[in-house]
């Protein structure tokens, strides 16, 4: 029987076979433009649609990739010379190591034009290496102290309500207020949103004046036992030894922790605003994130950059869609219709303020935290090409320390790693 | 005695049975419940965890009227594409390494059994560099091609046809069989328990794949159903309830072909151990 099925099923094949041949070959009126980015469809749907109306003679076609594959696609096709991307979504830490190794172009003619749109000197940086331009800057993020007024109020805790930037609490007092929220019955007092991120956790660095963790020419060399690191990272061990923060909770699940209503205190970004306007009966407000005391107040940014391939099939066009999603506001709001990060082209960035200042009667001035941060505190990720190796290493090296590895033996063991590793790279 | 040796063995094996469900009932079971109620019911261990307390059929409906539902019908076109193609190339391979003898017989034989020790993953970039140049992106000719030749499929098939006895083709022969009548008459209908177990793994193989189908065919007509679970995932967000309810749907089938062609698989395994 199984036979008999194969030998009727076999007249198929060529047919199944033929059919998308002839799907491939379908004639095409207007010029092709891929682009592939990690974002889900509907994201980048309203400045497709935005654009496909203005210019008809251009087809957009979006292709995503999982974030976690999306730099091993860019490396495998456009590092590959494929012309079937011509544009594509760079996270900003990784310009340098793309630009370097040829997978994005020199954008120093729109110099001026990207200037004007995106003043932002930190935003600029972001996309640039060694003094050149090689993207089309798109978003940025910041980061704010989430807190849960019910659980506050079950202990007494009153609300740490932002009035001035310069008013924010240390790291100190937050984590005495976590502590006291928890013997009132709070499961956790505390968590960072993207637990064991460098990302998210470079702040703590950086405000304690430990610096990013590399120094030296090219920031190739890692400098991750002096005592501001050593210091700090025992902070963070010590977070999750005491009980005050969760173990094993990934970056991914601890939106679910605040949402339930299991954690106090809670260290995110705008991006979480969408699932926890969402959530019922959650009671939250935000407030600025805290700095060590003594220290200086630092909070993380950057975000997706758009680029246009060096290989691409259609460079005309793509540029024409890179430059609308970027560099007019029309475009650059469009791209954060459905998108909680903020746009860093300044025009739309004023409209997009008035869509957050909604927010305002509920959780308090978290438009006000976000400009306040964005201008004056927030500090990028390392320029370096080596940067996917070194937050690679560091990740884990925060993973090892939330459960409870030594400080010293961790930080060093890393340095030694990241030194023969970026070695490398020089 | 027997009695209470056999109520232990029964006894162990439903524990046994229980404990390998346990994870795909709770991923089935978060698949039905609000999606912040996925976690809210891990600890302390209680009713909730393993019972919907709030059901809902939402995700699955919202799972059938996005992208997976063509994501799906791609996967299930991509293997039964590969699964048919693929035991026509590897049962003919097969046969002329185990039957015809020609010169270089034993090296061709070795090339391939090394060929499937090689992980997919150390050639996919070549791979996808050669089929760029023969613009097969985006294509299901793209997404078939690199399933079809299997190593092992060739070696399963190869080890069976050995073990069928050579005076069945001579007596063929004599009668004036040509080479494909011999396989396509006497040798194949003997080794359909082979033939099945070709087939799983020729099944498996394109069922669970997941970088081949990223490089070649991401576009959204093209993209097969684990593609579209991974983007389930973005940056900033995971879709939990949405990733459980399609890998409830993507496990059902394998489930149902397993079991359905188990008798064969089990006879299968059973006889390429024998002589006769």
């Amino acid at each position: 029987m199984y036979l008999k099925t194969f030998r009727r099923s076999a007249s198929v094949i060529a047919l199944a076979l033929a059919m998308p041949m002839a799907v491939t070959t379908t004639a095409q009126a207007q010029t092709v433009v891929n682009f592939l980015a990690e974002a889900a469809d509907f994201v980048y749907a309203p400045v497709i649609e935005a654009f496909e109306a203005a210019n008809p003679d251009i087809d957009i076609r979006y292709q995503q990739v999982p974030f976690e594959d999306l730099n091993a696609a860019i490396e495998s096709r456009v590092g590959q010379g494929d012309s079937s991307i011509d544009v594509f979504a760079a996270d900003t830490p990784r310009v340098p190591a793309f630009a370097s190794r040829g997978y994005l172009p020199d954008e120093e003619a729109n110099r001026e034009r990207i200037e004007a749109a995106v003043p932002n000197p930190v935003d600029q940086e972001q996309v640039s290496w060694e003094g050149k331009i090689h993207a089309f800057p798109m978003w940025t993020s910041t980061q704010l102290l989430f807190y849960n007024r019910d659980l506050l109020e079950q202990a007494g805790i009153a609300e740490p309500t932002p009035t001035s930037p310069d008013d924010r609490l240390t790291w100190e007092e937050l984590l005495d207020l976590a502590k006291q929220a928890q013997d009132a019955g709070a499961e956790w007092g505390f968590t960072f949103q993207q637990v064991d991120r460098y990302y998210q956790l470079q702040a703590l660095y950086e405000s304690a004046g430990a610096g990013p963790g590399l120094t030296g020419e090219g920031l190739l060399q890692p400098d991750l036992t002096n005592e501001g690191w050593v210091q700090t990272s025992a902070w963070y061990r010590d977070l999750y030894e005491d009980g005050i923060a969760p173990r094993g909770v990934s970056p991914n699940q601890t939106n679910d922790l605040f949402i339930n209503g299991q954690v106090a205190f809670f260290y995110g970004g705008p991006w979480t605003f969408g699932r926890f306007e969402e959530a019922e009966g959650l009671n939250y407000g935000v407030t600025y994130v805290p700095y060590f005391e003594g220290g200086e107040p630092v909070t993380a940014t950057g975000s997706w950059a758009l680029a246009i391939s060096p290989h691409a099939a259609n460079p005309e066009a793509a540029r024409r869609f890179v430059e609308f999603a970027t560099l007019t506001p029309e475009g650059a709001l469009a791209t954060t219709e459905s998108n909680p990060l903020p746009p860093v082209n300044a025009e739309a960035y004023e409209q997009w303020r008035e869509k957050i200042a909604e927010l305002t009667p509920k959780v308090g001035p978290a438009i006000d935290i976000i400009t306040h941060e964005l201008q004056n505190t927030a500090v990028g990720r390392p320029r370096t090409v080596g940067f996917v190796a070194f937050e690679t290493v560091m990740n884990r090296v925060f993973s090892d320390l939330r459960n409870g590895a030594e400080v010293e033996p961790t930080l060093q063991a890393a340095e030694d790693q990241l030194r023969s590793q970026l070695a490398r790279i020089r | 005695m027997n009695n209470n040796a056999t109520m232990v063995r029964t006894s162990l094996t439903v524990l046994c049975a229980i404990l390998f469900a346990l994870p795909l009932w709770w991923v089935a079971v978060s698949a039905l419940r609000p999606e912040n109620d996925i976690f809210r019911y891990l600890s302390p261990l209680s009713w909730g965890t393993l019972l919907p307390l709030n059901f809902t059929l939402e995700h699955v409906v919202e799972l059938w009227s996005g992208p997976f539902r063509l994501a799906i019908m791609n996967s299930i076109i991509v293997t039964t594409v590969t699964i048919l193609v693929g035991l026509a190339i590897c049962s003919a391979a097969a046969f002329a390494l185990a039957i015809i003898d020609f010169p270089g017989r034993n090296i061709v034989f070795i090339v391939m059994v090394v060929s499937f020790l090689i992980p997919f993953d150390a050639i996919a970039v070549p791979l996808y560099q050669t089929m760029r140049n023969l613009n097969l992106q985006n294509t299901y000719t793209g997404l078939v091609l690199p399933g079809i030749g299997n190593g092992l499929a060739v070696f399963l098939l190869r080890q069976f046809f050995l073990g069928i006895p050579k005076e069945l083709r001579e007596a063929a022969m004599i009668d004036g069989m040509g080479w494909f009548g011999v396989f396509w008459r006497i040798y194949l209908p003997l080794s359909v328990p082979a033939l099945i177990s070709a087939a799983l793994i020729l099944f498996v193989f394109q069922w669970q794949a997941y970088l081949w189908p990223l490089l070649i065919a991401p576009a959204p007509d093209y993209k097969v159903a684990a593609v579209a679970i991974a983007q389930f995932s973005t940056q900033y967000d995971v879709n939990y309830a949405l990733i459980f309810a399609a890998a409830l749907f993507i496990s059902l089938i394998p489930m149902v072909i397993l079991t359905g062609f188990q008798r064969g698989f089990s006879a299968s395994v059973a006889s390429t151990g024998g002589k006769e």
